[in-house]
């Protein structure tokens, strides 16, 4: 692509440390294979691990190796420590790459994985415990003079947390102490909602992450969801890489991003980008990692979060530094220094990125399931795809929804968002419910095309268009509707590639013989 | 002469039911039809004539009206078509079954299951009276979790799911006894 600007030549100025021969990565889907991608790239041999349900799963075959490690529940598989730690061993791999969600941010798998003598590509255990903790994480932006949203302490007690929630008043978001994605978030406007908000809550985040510690922190809105990219070495080297705005969440969880910010001008880049490297060097951070903040209107923001590992929407970052993230995380985990400083690290035109999920925006964006009949990406200038699926393929409900992203970069914003338009409204995908028709009106939407996107916006558009009247069906679409070609498996399409390859045959071609000599 | 081809399908999507009629001219398709969303309310659907150019995974369907790049596939439930990222459904139904006034939904009186997933919390039984809004039971998929909520008032007749059971899409989690109110009758 003709946007990544990967630094090379400076290869010889560094001392040259053992690069990885092989790498594991216990992950799935399309995160497993866009570190397979840079591992490659690196020369790096690759090892999958999957569960019974993944058997036929693309990341599985893009690996030079793979192991199974387990039934389709994540706790036996995706989570098992020790069955990750066998593959690695009887495969021989000297690091593993978590990926995001799972166990990326386990301090224990870091450490486990340590012991076992591998190297873990991430920040060390330490530093994910001091960051990775919402509740810790805050007493140390405090205490290092960054602001931080007021909220609570974590408790494991729901009688407490909500005495203490009540205290702070309402509204307030729940959030869990450990791990992210969205998990275990609720918005709560009412105390009357509090008690069973919190109870649900923790469920959901005790099923997530095996700890089911809270906190609650006060609503700001409208705000924007910023967040800065920062990249550690072992050698005490911390650089930031720009921000990225994600304010288009449901469930909140992010569904659109971009890089850079509308709504960040270089001043307020450069104050977010200190607080964040502050943070990390205070905690002696390596590797990839995101400080996330809520940007109010009147421009002040407030720490939330730190997430300990790479991110699910770190393409559009590579897209406007030009680097490859993964290839600096491999890098930093291999004890190399980093090859660049603050100084070098421009951002240059933009990039969105839409997320496509198995799920029903029409039905609260109800995950589903269904198998893939037909896909198809577009392949356009300046479109990025990393998708982690394949035609055939099941997908079902024991994971994370996303089936793929759809990345577009461009040398100005609105140039950036018609790509991804074209980009979106040229892919295919049949057989399951998904939310590309959401996502591209979204990126249709006014306040996406004007930039001015808080972390209500999806909400309050999902209202507005409820009461508009759904277009009618062009006839075209039942027109292809009923026309369309029956849907085969891979095995009768195999067949019938024979059939089609034999009927090739000269002999089948000739047709029936005529004696020409006939008198 | 020419013969004429000509099929009818009925499809359904949702609450609308298209009956339509498939006539294959020499070179070009005729769609005609109607669009059905209550038993009183039939709509035609703007007839339809155009020629058809296969450029998988699309096919090119060009009228004098426009053009539409359209992807389609069947399975044995329905048939999946997209445009522009336009996704939709249609359940192929036997012609003169799928009216939605021969298929009553009524008003809510079974819970079913809005995805495959497993229950985490059953918040009524058998007899209770519930609440529009009120919370009958929890389901939990992919990590999230699903609150299922009453949409008017009813009694709970019964409850055919467990906290810790997996269960299919659509299937029948709770039935529920509404009250009829005078003036809905």
């Amino acid at each position: 692509m003709g946007s990544e600007r990967f630094c090379v030549g400076a290869r010889a100025k560094v001392k040259s440390t053992k690069m990885f021969k092989k790498v594991l990565v216990a992950n799935r889907g399309e995160i497993a294979l866009r570190i397979f991608r840079t591992l490659k790239d690196l020369g790096i041999k690759t090892v999958a691990v999957y569960s019974e349900a993944d058997a036929n799963a693309p990341h599985v075959w893009a690996a030079d190796e793979a192991f199974l490690i387990g039934a389709p529940p994540p706790r036996e598989s995706y989570l098992n420590i020790a069955k990750i730690l066998e593959a690695a061993r009887k495969s021989d791999a000297e690091a593993i790459h978590p990926g995001y969600g799972f166990l990326s941010e386990n301090p224990e798998f870091a450490e486990a994985v340590q012991r076992a003598g591998l190297v873990f590509v991430g920040p060390p255990p330490q530093a994910m415990r001091a960051l990775g903790d919402k509740a810790e994480a805050r007493a140390r932006a405090q205490k290092i003079g960054v602001p931080v949203v007021p909220g609570t302490g974590a408790y494991d007690s729901v009688e407490e947390l909500q005495a203490e929630a009540k205290r702070l008043g309402m509204p307030l978001l729940l959030k869990a102490a450990a791990g992210g994605g969205g998990k275990g978030m609720r918005r709560v406007a009412d105390v009357s909602e509090l008690m069973e908000a919190i109870v649900s809550a923790q469920r959901e985040v005790q099923a997530a992450f095996g700890d089911g510690r809270m906190i609650a922190e006060k609503w700001i809105e409208p705000a924007r969801h910023i967040e800065i990219q920062i990249m550690g070495d072992r050698h005490g080297n911390v650089v930031a890489l720009g921000e990225r705005e994600c304010s288009l969440q449901r469930r909140h969880q992010k569904i659109i991003e971009e890089a850079p910010s509308t709504a960040v001008r270089q001043e307020l880049r450069q104050q977010l980008q200190e607080a964040a490297c502050k943070l990390a060097q205070a905690v002696h951070y390596t590797n990839a990692g995101t400080v996330e903040f809520l940007l109010a209107p009147d421009g002040s923001f407030y720490f939330l979060e730190v997430n300990a590992r790479l991110q699910v929407e770190h393409p559009i970052t590579e897209l406007v530094t030009g680097l490859d993230l993964v290839k600096l995380q491999i890098e930093s985990a291999a004890g190399e220094k980093l090859r660049i400083n603050q100084e070098a690290i421009t951002l240059r035109g933009h990039a969105i990125e839409a997320r496509l999920y198995a799920e029903d925006p029409k039905r609260q964006f109800l995950p589903a399931s269904g198998k893939i009949l037909k896909l198809h990406w577009p392949a356009l200038p300046g479109l990025r795809i990393d998708s982690g699926i394949c035609e055939d393929q099941t997908i079902d409900t024991h994971y994370d929804p996303l089936l793929a992203k759809c990345i577009a970069w461009a040398p100005d914003r609105e140039q950036a968002r018609r790509r991804l338009l074209a980009g979106l409204r040229e892919t295919v995908l049949l057989g399951l419910v998904n939310n590309l028709g959401h996502l591209i009106e979204l990126l249709e939407s006014r306040p996406f095309g004007q930039g001015t996107t808080f972390t209500g916006t999806v909400e309050t558009l999902a209202m507005e268009w409820a009461s508009k009247s759904e277009e009618p069906l062009p006839p075209a679409l039942l027109l292809a509707a009923v026309l369309a070609d029956e849907h085969k498996n891979e095995k009768e399409r195999r067949d019938e590639r024979v059939a089609s390859d034999r009927s090739c045959s000269p002999w089948a071609r000739l047709g029936r013989w005529r004696n020409l000599e006939q008198p | 002469m020419k013969t004429r081809e000509k099929k009818t399908f009925t499809l359904r999507s949702g609450e609308a039911v298209y009956e339509l009629q498939l006539e294959k001219l020499s070179s070009r398709y005729r769609l005609t039809g109607v669009r059905r969303s209550k038993p009183t309310d039939t709509k035609p659907i703007p007839p339809l004539e155009a020629e058809i150019r296969r450029q998988p995974p699309y096919r090119i369907i060009r009228a004098p009206e426009g053009a539409w790049r359209c992807a389609a596939i069947r399975d044995d439930k329905g048939v999946w078509v997209s445009h522009e990222g336009r996704t939709e459904f249609f359940e192929f139904v036997k012609p003169g079954t799928g009216v939605a006034a021969e298929k009553p939904i009524r008003a809510e009186s079974e819970i079913r299951a809005p995805m495959t997933g497993k229950i985490v919390a059953v918040r009524v039984h058998p007899g209770q009276h519930v609440q529009p809004g009120e919370i009958l039971a929890v389901m939990e998929a992919m990590k999230m979790e699903h609150q299922l909520e009453a949409s008017q008032p009813a009694m709970v007749e019964q409850v055919s799911c467990s906290e810790g059971q997996l269960v299919d899409f659509g299937q029948v989690l709770i039935r529920l006894k509404p009250f009829v109110t005078e003036e809905a009758r």
